[in-house]
């Protein structure tokens, strides 16, 4: 059964269906939730809420958009509402949880390479706004289509397209000074 | 490459793993009603059956009180209503049907008992000038 006839038969309210998506896409799922918010806590909870807006909205899911890319910027709208909310004096000082977590993975050590990768992409990311932070994790770092994103997200390509020049400049400089 | 492109390279090689892939899926489950294929079938944990039985009890616990409370309140007012009906004298009340004709023939004898309290005192006052002068 393709990915496509998989979301059909969920649509139409096959669990099981549904449950293979989940399978299929929840480590993606967490990786742009992890990377967006710096915790993978609360992570694994955007990525409940990501499958629970997934399962209400999937009658009128959008066979031109890929799973990956429907499901990604659920998640990543998500996350910026969740940016949004946190206090301004709370910064992305994740580094201590996301160790513990990947302790607790089976390999740890991939595990040390995977935070030392993501603790540094927070700190180049510090300063990213949730819409570039967005914009720079779904298209840069996970390769979605571009126009995929907008379709998906609702924004115009002006915003987009300045959005990602911004991240890329932001995080340019911040590699810059790490040296 | 330059530093950027050799960070985002870095990034998109190192694929990072959830630490509870399946607890994860269970609960997306437990809120869908999707069970994973790797998570067996089951009662979820917080809708045990000893919690169900739990919340049964208490429903029916607190339905019982809400009818032992209106059944209170009820006999109270129909003991108020008789308590009231038996002060009136039996040869007016025994013609009388329902206790809510009751309680009019009541109200209504109780005026014309103060009414005509009122002219006897009435009357004692004008008996009691008339004396003076």
């Amino acid at each position: 059964m393709s990915i496509q006839e998989t979301i059909q038969a969920a649509a139409a309210g096959d669990h099981r269906a549904f449950a293979a998506i989940v399978e299929q896409y929840r480590q993606m799922v967490w990786r742009v939730a992890l990377r967006m918010l710096g915790d993978p806590d609360e992570a694994e909870d955007a990525v409940q809420e990501t499958f629970l807006r997934a399962w209400k909205t999937l009658p009128g899911y959008d066979r031109r958009y890929s799973p990956a890319t429907w499901l990604g910027t659920i998640a990543a709208r998500l996350c910026c509402d969740l940016l949004r909310k946190r206090s301004a004096h709370r910064k992305f000082e994740a580094d201590a949880s996301w160790a513990n977590a990947q302790e607790r993975a089976a390999d740890p050590e991939s595990g040390s390479i995977a935070r030392e990768l993501e603790a540094r992409l927070l700190r180049v990311t510090r300063t990213l706004s949730p819409m570039q932070r967005t914009v720079f994790i779904l298209h840069e770092i996970e390769r979605l289509p571009f126009e995929e994103i907008r379709k998906a997200t609702g924004w115009s390509p002006v915003q987009l397209k300045s959005n990602l020049y911004l991240a890329r400049q932001k995080v340019r400089r911040a590699l810059e000074k790490e040296f | 490459m330059d530093r950027y492109r050799q960070f985002i390279e870095d990034m998109r090689r190192t694929q990072p793993q959830m630490p509870h892939p399946k607890e994860v899926s269970a609960r997306i489950a437990e809120r869908t009603g999707a069970m994973p294929q790797d998570i067996p079938a089951g009662p979820a944990p917080l809708r045990s059956g000893r919690i169900r039985i739990a919340a049964a009890i208490t429903g029916i616990a607190a339905a019982a009180v809400l009818v032992l409370s209106l059944s209170t309140a009820l006999i109270q007012t129909d003991t108020a209503v008789r308590t009231e009906i038996s002060s009136l004298p039996v040869s007016t009340s025994a013609f009388m049907r329902g206790p809510q004709a009751h309680l009019e023939h009541y109200r209504k004898t109780k005026a014309h008992r103060q009414s005509l309290a009122g002219l006897k005192d009435r009357t004692a006052n004008l008996q009691m000038h008339e004396n003076l002068h």
